[in-house]
Order: structure tokens, then C-alpha cells, then sequence
């Protein structure tokens, strides 16, 4: 759906950006921080109301093979209902169920069920100071500990059906997307992460869903409300500025100083034009990505941090040629430059990519 | 009165006296069994007396001994219950009480879950065209036709009468029901009846997680239910009959909803509330001529409440109305011919609490023309129907299309249809001394879009035609001769349904679908029932009654991948048996039924196929009459074997339960 680049990771990624290219690590120096990706989790959320349950596959980079229904076949149980999001946080893989109400603990290597933190219909996740922080249909933002899987501080009630979360700078930057009566919220609530007060709502467009940042910024999809407001990806300073970037955009991911999107607009006839585009943050232009004639609906984008790789997922078509929310879904990886890499089958609803990264000294002769 | 292990004497003679008053028709009074294999489409009824015999305890498994009927069930006594008839679809299939149509304009389909047995005389399904030709227009403008008639226990020039019953069950159910009749004269007479349900609901099943197996209990299910009625016959002569009826019903639940594996904190609560007023009167205007009127007035609520994980509690409240009145003319000019005219005009209206209202009505105006004739062997049937609906729409929620913005105007409504819906049927006998009748039917009918397929926010689409559907069928039917000892009959039908522009919800995004007229389904199937009755002695029978059903409902709307699919939550095969032995001393039944595997969608995802299941149950039940009272004592073990199985996907069915039931009749 989106993907969280925690501050570790980009720092990680900085420097890599100084050291070396990621594409040409055969160069002759006495030694070199390499990241690497070795593979990336694909959670699947599955189909509740058509009693679907998610699951977690796993894209294997040294085989090139995707392996679906992990978390079931490692632990002999589901993950249940609607797996909203995941993140991996140093050695373990925390895993939001919001029709559960748990996020469940995995370990990264064996998949192993470690334990679990229960709430009310948690929704997704950012790992931020030695914490992980879950937002909720409860209107609350949960800290967990990372030992005990305890749910250690929970925030005032700040909104209604929290969606996107993210971290910067000591605060905590969460969505307040929409009510349960199905009208919409316009708000991006900011936290202090320390004490999980609210610090400020920052006014964004109508239906704030995904949020994200590069370390120095945060850039927030919303959703628009289905007629008269349309989509947008907006950017939040740190003095807490909002600047609109583009009047699009559903899914988005960041990679390089650029923001990679999908829009979808429909015609006459309700069929969806989706458009695949790039956001260069530095000049301001847009370009298309790739025609993506591989993707039937699109439901999820992301770009590895270290490959340039760039996942998009797909509903399959079904029985009435529309988009089939209760079928499996699947996945169309391609190169940086656009061209074609690999399909994948996946689960039903595979709507957020994990990458599982590493990163190792390498000493250089 | 004593409305127990026969066939009302009432009901027979007001059946007689109507027929000889008004229909001059060439038939003899007959059995509902005899009409059954004679009529030209297919038509079954299940009989109170028969209740017993088959050991039915409740409507839901009543349903299951009709053929062609697909019951979805959420499971206990206050799990929802809706039918679809032969692959159509709940919303195809009509529902009447008493006579005059049902109706819900929100959601097109009538949960039967309301209706307690213990006050029905008889559940009769008439699938396409209805032999009767006497009936308002609206009775005959659904591809399948259910009708419920109550014990409204009308006897002209009876003393005051009534019942009393308890009924004791599992996990808490409890339904006490009081009848009451009396005739003031022989004109008028009145009855009326109370009855109650409460169930706790918390009933045990099995959860199975992958490799993991609990043993958990439905939770936040208890029901609260009453209903109560009453009844009025008029008949100051031969010739005028009046009938009317004042109904209401409250049923206070909560809802259990979807089994999770990790947690069970559902809160959803439902509030139903139903009255309405109906009356018929029937005037022999001379031998050749009968006139009918009918009335109605419907108020029904529902208050949906969840709460809100972010505090508080969510209310939707639905208000809706219906004004019904429809006239019929029959003309029998000879003995062989019989003509009516029907017309019917209907209003609904819907309203919500909702903050994205809209305020939707309908003037409907339907009329039928329809002649029967018999010569001799042969039966033929045709009739005619034409439908006007226009509808109107007022409040703050436009249409949803993804060109119009929002605005709070009212929008001018593209969606008034007519259409004309024809059908024939036939039946001859094919001998001249037995009961052996061949049939053919042709239906065509539509369904109109209902209130949340037109208009409801995110989902509507004010753009809908109507749904059209054709039904053929050909069957034969068989009744044994009236000297054999051993009583038999079979129905064996065939048939080929044809959905077009069925209406589908299809995603526009994960949250916004907008229903269209794009489902395509062909349905083959077979339905057979057959009864025999074996006199062992004079005082011993044993009996064999069953059903079968066959249903090959493909779904050909998108030619790609899952074209000609089964359709969602259809079953294949699915049937009942049951072997029953009366006696002098406790009569006793065992029924099986069940059904094939079944797919929860179109596509047959992996993990969406639900395996078939066979549920056991046995029944008992004994009358005695003490003086002037005759007291039936009833037991049944309904699911013996504990087999856990679903209808509706994580909504589990009971396992082994047991019901109880003590009435006194006077």
C-alpha cells in the first residue's frame, strides 16, 4: 500500500548514497557500508466480508520465487482478518490484523510467531526511538514495547479512523482519514512522540489515507472523497507547511528523491484509468513510469530502497470482468528504467510490501 | 378448529364455499396435494399436520423440504433467513401472508426468520406462472412466489376456541403462543394470537484456525421477538366475504456477526419494527362475475446500532411505508373459461437517519390480464403483465456517478420503467383414468431495482433497468389412484432459467461500489419430490417423503476466466429425506438433509469453497384428548450427529440441539 522507510533505513540509504552505487559495488576501496535487500514480505489482506483471510507471502531475491501463506504454514495458525500493515523493526516483523485486533510479532528469518500486542482494530504501523507506534479505528495511537509486546502508553482519543502513520524528528505524524459514517476528516494530527499528546492537526486535503517520509520531509496521500475532490499527494515541512504536489495520486512510495505514484482516474463508463508516474522532488516535473498494460487494477505500489525495483499490485479481473476484491491477487515487479522484471501470483489483496534488508561492511582488496 | 393432525375443517369449508360462491371452476375440491400435481407450473406446499408428521420444528427447516429452494441462514433462531428459488436470488422470489404480498422496497428481500411455526397453516411455493387466476397482479409479478397462510383460525358460527403452546429449546429458546377465536353470529367472526421468542443464542461450535481447533460460543446473540395479530371474517351472505387483519411485530436482537479467531467483541444490535393493516373483500357480483379488493398500509422500521471504536454508539434507522390497493375481476363465462382482470397500485417510500439521506419513492401501477381454459385433459393458462414505476427522489445524496458533483438539488430521476411481462403454461393428463400429468411453463418477469440499488450512497446507481428473467419448465407428476391402498405421488421438473441484466455491486474502489445491470446466468436444474405412505395395519403407516434438487446456475456475465462458473452460495445437489411411522402410541420421524459444497464467490477462490454437509434430526410426537382438550406433546433432537458446518461463510449453524413443545387446544 505504502511503504514506511523508517529513519534507520534512510540513513542507511544516505549512506550508501555517499559511498557508493549501488549498481557498481566492485570498486576498489579499502572498505564499504553495502546494503543490500534480500527480499521483501508481501501481506496479503485478504477479503473479510467474503470470509477471506489474510496472509503473508515472501519474495526470495536469491531465487526469484515467491512463496505465499507463510505466517500460516510456519505457525499452523491465520493471521484472520484485513492484515493492514506490516513493518520489519530490527529483528522482528510486526503485523497490524485490524479485523483481529492484534498486531502480531513474527520473527524476520524463521517467520515464528513471537507473541502479539492486543487493540482495538489497529491500522498501521511506524517503528520510531526503540518503539513501535500503531494508529487505530479507535481514534488512538498505541506505543508497543519491543520486548514485551505490551501496549505501554495510548494517546487521548485524537481522531476518528486513524489510517497512515509516520515519525520525524520526535513527532509522530498520523491520518485522520474518515468517520464511521463514511464522511470525511481533512486533518493530519501531529504527536509528540515522547508523551503521545497531540502537538497540532495540520490541515490537508479531504481524506488523508498514506503518509511517508524522506528524513527531512513528509509527504501525505489523500483520497479525496470519491466525487468532487479528487486525490492529492501534499508535502508537510518541518515548519509544518503544507504544499500540494499534485492533484493525484492513490498509492505512493518514495525512492531517490522521488515520489513514485499511481493515479487512477475513471471515464464515463466508471472504467479505471490508472497512470503510473514519477514526482521529481528537486525539479517539480512529472513523467510516467511505465504504461503498466501488466496491471489489471492497481492496489499497491512500492520501490526497494536498494534495487530500484518497483512493485505494483494487482486485483485479478473476475467473474463480472471488474476488479475481484475476493480473488487472488498479483504482483508486476519492474526494473528502475521501466522495463518489465517478473509477475508474481500472490494472495488476495496484496496491498503492502516489506523489504528485508540487510546491510554488512565489505572490505575491499 | 383443533388445528392439529388434519387439515383445518375451516379451511376446507371455506375453501368449498369460496370456490362454489365465486369460481363455478370445473375442479372438485380437492387436496392441496391433488392441486399440486395438477397444476401447469410447479407449485409445493408443506401442511401444518405435515409439520408433525416430518418433524419440522421451524421455517427455516421447513424451507429445506421445498424443492428448488436455496436458504441462507446466519444461524440460530435469530439468524436471518432469506430464500432464492432456483438460482435467482432472494430478491426474485416474493413472499405473501394471507394473500397480500410482503414487501421491503430497501432491500428487495423478506427475512423469513420472523415468522414462527407455530402459527402457520401452510408454506406453499409456486414457482413462474400460479394457477389460480383470482389473485392481485402483484401476487404473480415475482419469478417464484412464496406464500405464508396463518391459522387465522375463522370459524363462522363456532363456539370461542383457542390454543395455548410452549415451546422450550436449547440455549435459552422459549416461545409461549396464545390463540383465541370466537364467532359473534354467523357473520362475523374474530380471532387473534400472541406469540413470544426469546433465545439466548449462545450455542457452541468449532472453530477451525489452520491447525488449530477451539471450542467457542456465539456470543451477543440473544433475541427478544413478539408478534401478535388479529383477525377478522365478515360474511353477511353467500355472496360478500370480508377478511381483514391488523399485524405487529418487534423483535429486539443482537447480531453475533462474523466469527473472528482472535477476539469476540461484536456489538451490533437490530431493532425491528412491522405493522400494517391488510383487508380483502370478496363480492359474487352473479354466477358469472366476482369482484376483489384488497388493502394495505405497511410501516416497518430498523435501527442498526454498532459502536464506535472511537466512542460512542452509530445509529442507522430506516423508516419505511407502503399504501397498497389492488381490484380484480373475475369472469367465468362458461364452465371451461375463466377471465380476470387485476390491477394493483402500490406506493413506497423510504427514509433514513442518515446524514446522506435520500428520501426515495415509488408509484407503482401493475395490472394483469389472465385467461385459463380446460377441455377435457388440457389446461391452458395465459396471462399478461404490464407495470408502470415511477420514482422520485428528494434530499442531499445525488446520484453517484463519477461525472455528477454534489450538490443538494433535487435530481431529476431517469429511472420510470414499464414492461410488459407474458406467460403461458399447460398441463395434460396424459391417461384418461390416472393421475398423470405432463406440464410446460413459460415465464418472463423483471424485477425492479430496489431502494439501495437505486440510491444508496457509495452503492446506488439511479441508471438501473430492471432485472429480466425467463423460466421454462417441463415436468410430469404422478398421484396414485384413489383405491390403492398405499397413497404415492412424484413431481419431477426440469427447467432452464435465464437471468439478464441481473444487478451486481462491482467495485469502483475498495470503498465506492455502484451496482449495474451486467450479471448474465443460466440455470439448469431439476427438482423432483415424491411421498408415499405405506398402511402397515389399520392404525400403523409408515411414510417416506423427499426432495432433490439439482441446480446448474452458471454465471455467464464477463467471457474470461470464471465464465460459466456456479454463481456464489449455490449448492449443486440439495435435498431431504425423511421416513416417518405413525402409530397409536408416539409417532415418530427421522429427516436428513443437506446439501453439496458450495463456493462463497463467483470466482471459487481458494478458500471460499464450503463443504457439503447431511444434518440428522428425529422427532416425536403424540396427541391426546382429554374431554374437550386435545393436548399435543412434541419433542425433537434436531442435528444428532453435531455435524459443524456453515450456510453463511463464519457464520456457524448449531450443532446437536433439542426442542420441546407442549400445546392444549380446546
Amino acid at each position: 500500500m505504502k511503504k514506511l522507510i523508517s529513519r534507520a533505513a534512510l540513513l542507511l540509504m544516505g549512506a550508501l548514497a555517499f559511498t557508493a552505487c549501488s549498481d557498481d559495488d566492485n570498486k576498489n576501496t579499502t572498505s564499504e557500508l553495502v546494503n543490500v535487500t534480500e527480499g521483501v514480505f508481501v501481506l496479503n489482506e485478504g477479503s473479510y466480508f467474503s470470509g477471506i483471510d489474510g496472509s503473508l507471502s515472501y519474495i526470495n531475491y536469491a531465487t526469484n520465487q515467491i512463496t505465499n501463506g507463510i505466517f500460516a504454514s510456519k505457525n499452523g495458525r491465520s493471521l484472520g482478518g484485513t492484515p493492514n500493515d506490516a513493518i520489519i523493526y530490527g529483528s522482528k516483523m510486526y503485523i497490524a490484523t485490524t479485523d483481529e485486533g492484534r498486531v502480531e510479532v513474527i520473527d524476520v528469518k524463521t517467520q515464528a510467531s513471537l507473541g502479539y500486542a492486543t487493540l482495538t482494530q489497529p491500522r498501521k504501523l511506524v517503528a520510531d526511538g526503540g518503539f513501535v507506534y500503531v494508529s487505530s479505528y479507535a481514534g488512538t495511537v498505541s506505543r508497543i514495547d519491543t520486548t514485551s509486546f505490551q501496549i505501554v502508553k495510548t494517546s487521548e482519543v485524537i481522531g476518528a479512523n486513524l489510517e497512515g502513520i509516520t515519525a520525524l524528528n520526535g513527532y509522530l505524524y498520523v491520518c485522520n482519514g474518515w468517520n464511521p459514517d463514511y464522511t470525511y476528516n481533512n486533518n493530519v494530527v501531529k504527536l509528540d512522540a515522547s508523551t503521545l499528546a497531540k502537538v497540532k492537526d495540520i490541515t490537508v486535503v479531504t481524506n488523508p489515507a498514506r503518509i511517508l517520509t524522506d528524513g527531512t520531509d513528509i509527504y501525505v496521500q489523500s483520497i479525496g472523497n470519491y466525487a468532487d475532490v479528487s486525490a492529492a499527494i501534499q508535502k508537510i515541512d518541518a515548519a509544518d507547511v503544507v504544499t500540494t504536489l499534485c492533484n493525484e495520486g492513490l498509492y505512493l512510495s518514495y525512492y531517490k528523491g522521488k515520489i513514485y505514484y499511481v493515479a487512477t482516474s475513471y471515464d464515463e463508463n466508471w472504467n479505471t484509468i490508472a497512470a503510473y508516474k514519477v514526482y521529481d522532488l528537486a525539479t517539480g516535473a512529472t513523467t510516467t513510469f511505465v504504461e503498466g498494460s501488466e496491471v489489471f487494477s492497481p492496489c499497491a505500489l512500492a520501490v526497494d530502497p536498494y534495487t530500484g525495483l518497483v512493485y505494483v499490485s494487482s486485483y485479478s479481473q473476475g467473474a463480472y470482468g471488474s476488479a475481484d476484491y475476493a480473488g487472488a491477487g498479483y504482483i508486476v515487479a519492474y526494473n528502475n528504467d521501466g522495463t518489465f522484471w517478473k509477475q508474481y501470483d500472490a494472495g488476495v489483496a496484496p496491498t503492502t510490501y516489506v523489504f528485508n534488508t540487510a546491510s554488512y561492511v565489505k572490505t575491499g582488496e | 378448529m383443533l388445528s392439529l393432525g388434519v387439515v383445518p375443517v375451516w379451511a376446507q369449508r371455506e375453501g368449498r364455499a369460496m370456490r362454489s360462491d365465486t369460481l363455478r371452476n370445473v375442479e372438485v375440491v380437492s387436496t392441496q396435494r391433488d392441486r399440486d400435481i395438477k397444476s401447469t407450473s410447479p407449485q409445493y406446499a408443506l401442511t401444518n399436520d405435515n409439520f408433525h408428521r416430518l418433524g419440522v420444528t421451524d421455517i427455516g427447516d421447513a424451507l429445506h423440504r421445498l424443492p428448488g429452494i436455496t436458504l441462507r441462514d446466519y444461524g440460530g433462531a435469530g439468524g436471518m433467513k432469506t430464500v432464492s428459488v432456483r438460482g435467482l436470488g432472494a430478491q426474485n422470489t416474493g413472499v405473501s401472508y394471507d394473500g397480500i404480498a410482503l414487501s421491503d422496497c430497501q432491500t428487495g428481500q423478506i427475512d423469513l426468520q420472523r415468522y414462527t411455526l407455530s402459527g402457520i397453516k401452510d408454506l406453499r411455493l409456486v414457482v413462474a406462472g400460479n394457477d389460480d387466476v383470482f389473485l392481485p397482479a402483484r401476487n404473480v409479478a415475482s419469478a417464484a412466489m412464496l406464500s405464508i397462510n396463518t391459522l387465522t383460525d375463522l370459524d363462522l358460527g363456532a363456539q370461542p376456541h383457542g390454543k395455548a403452546q410452549l415451546t422450550l429449546g436449547s440455549w435459552g429458546y422459549t416461545n409461549p403462543m396464545v390463540q383465541f377465536g370466537t364467532s359473534m353470529g354467523n357473520k362475523l367472526s374474530m380471532s387473534g394470537v400472541v406469540d413470544y421468542v426469546y433465545a439466548e443464542n449462545d450455542y457452541p461450535f468449532t472453530l477451525t484456525n489452520v491447525q488449530l481447533k477451539t471450542r467457542e460460543h456465539r456470543t451477543n446473540s440473544r433475541m427478544n421477538q413478539w408478534h401478535g395479530e388479529v383477525n377478522l371474517l365478515y360474511r353477511p351472505n353467500n355472496r360478500n366475504r370480508l377478511t381483514a387483519k391488523a399485524y405487529y411485530y418487534d423483535n429486539d436482537r443482537q447480531l453475533p456477526g462474523i466469527v473472528h479467531y482472535y477476539i469476540n467483541d461484536n456489538d451490533e444490535t437490530l431493532l425491528e419494527r412491522n405493522a400494517f393493516v391488510q383487508a380483502r373483500w370478496v363480492n359474487a357480483l352473479s354466477e358469472k362475475v366476482s369482484l376483489m379488493a384488497n388493502g394495505k398500509f405497511n410501516w416497518a422500521m430498523s435501527d442498526y446500532h454498532n459502536g464506535i471504536p472511537s466512542g460512542g454508539i452509530s445509529s442507522s434507522t430506516y423508516w419505511q411505508r407502503e399504501a397498497y390497493g389492488a381490484v380484480a375481476a373475475l369472469y367465468t363465462p362458461s364452465d371451461w373459461l375463466s377471465l380476470d382482470y387485476s390491477a394493483d397500485y402500490v406506493m413506497n417510500n423510504l427514509n433514513s437517519s442518515l446524514s446522506v439521506d435520500s428520501r426515495p419513492r415509488r408509484h407503482s401501477l401493475l395490472q394483469t390480464v389472465v385467461a385459463k381454459a380446460s377441455w377435457q385433459r388440457l389446461t391452458l393458462l395465459a396471462r399478461g403483465l404490464y407495470a408502470l414505476y415511477l420514482n422520485e427522489k428528494s434530499g442531499n445524496n445525488q446520484g453517484n456517478s463519477p461525472t455528477t458533483s454534489v450538490g443538494t438539488a433535487t435530481i431529476e430521476t431517469e429511472d420510470d420503467e414499464h414492461n410488459f411481462a407474458p406467460s403461458v403454461s399447460a398441463s395434460y393428463r396424459l391417461l384418461p383414468n390416472d393421475d398423470v400429468f405432463v406440464r410446460a411453463s413459460w415465464k418472463h418477469i423483471f424485477r425492479m431495482p430496489t431502494f439501495n440499488e437505486l440510491y444508496y450512497y457509495h452503492l446506488g446507481n439511479p441508471m438501473l433497468s430492471p432485472e429480466r428473467t425467463s423460466q421454462w419448465n417441463v415436468g410430469v407428476s404422478w398421484l396414485s389412484r384413489k383405491e390403492w391402498a398405499v397413497k404415492a405421488s412424484l413431481t419431477v421438473d426440469g427447467y432452464l432459467n435465464r437471468v439478464t441484466d441481473k444487478i451486481v455491486a462491482i467495485p469502483y474502489n475498495m470503498f465506492v461500489w455502484r451496482t449495474v445491470n451486467i450479471g448474465r446466468v443460466k440455470v439448469l436444474g431439476l427438482d423432483v419430490t415424491a411421498d408415499v405412505e405405506v398402511p402397515l395395519s389399520a392404525r400403523h403407516s409408515l411414510g417416506l417423503t423427499g426432495n432433490y434438487s439439482l441446480q446448474r446456475a452458471k454465471n455467464q456475465s464477463f467471457q474470461g476466466k470464471f465464465y460459466g462458473y456456479q454463481i456464489a452460495y449455490t449448492p449443486k445437489h440439495s435435498g431431504s429425506v425423511t421416513l416417518s411411522w405413525t402409530n397409536p402410541w408416539v409417532n415418530v420421524s427421522a429427516t436428513a438433509d443437506g446439501m453439496s459444497s458450495r463456493w462463497t464467490t463467483n470466482e471459487h477462490t481458494e478458500g471460499t469453497r464450503m463443504e457439503g454437509f447431511m444434518e440428522l434430526s428425529m422427532g416425536a410426537y403424540r396427541t391426546f384428548r382429554i374431554q374437550r382438550v386435545l393436548l399435543t406433546v412434541r419433542a425433537s433432537v434436531l442435528n444428532i450427529t453435531d455435524k459443524q458446518y456453515d450456510i453463511v461463510m463464519h457464520y456457524p449453524m448449531p450443532g446437536r440441539s433439542w426442542k420441546m413443545s407442549l400445546s392444549a387446544a380446546f
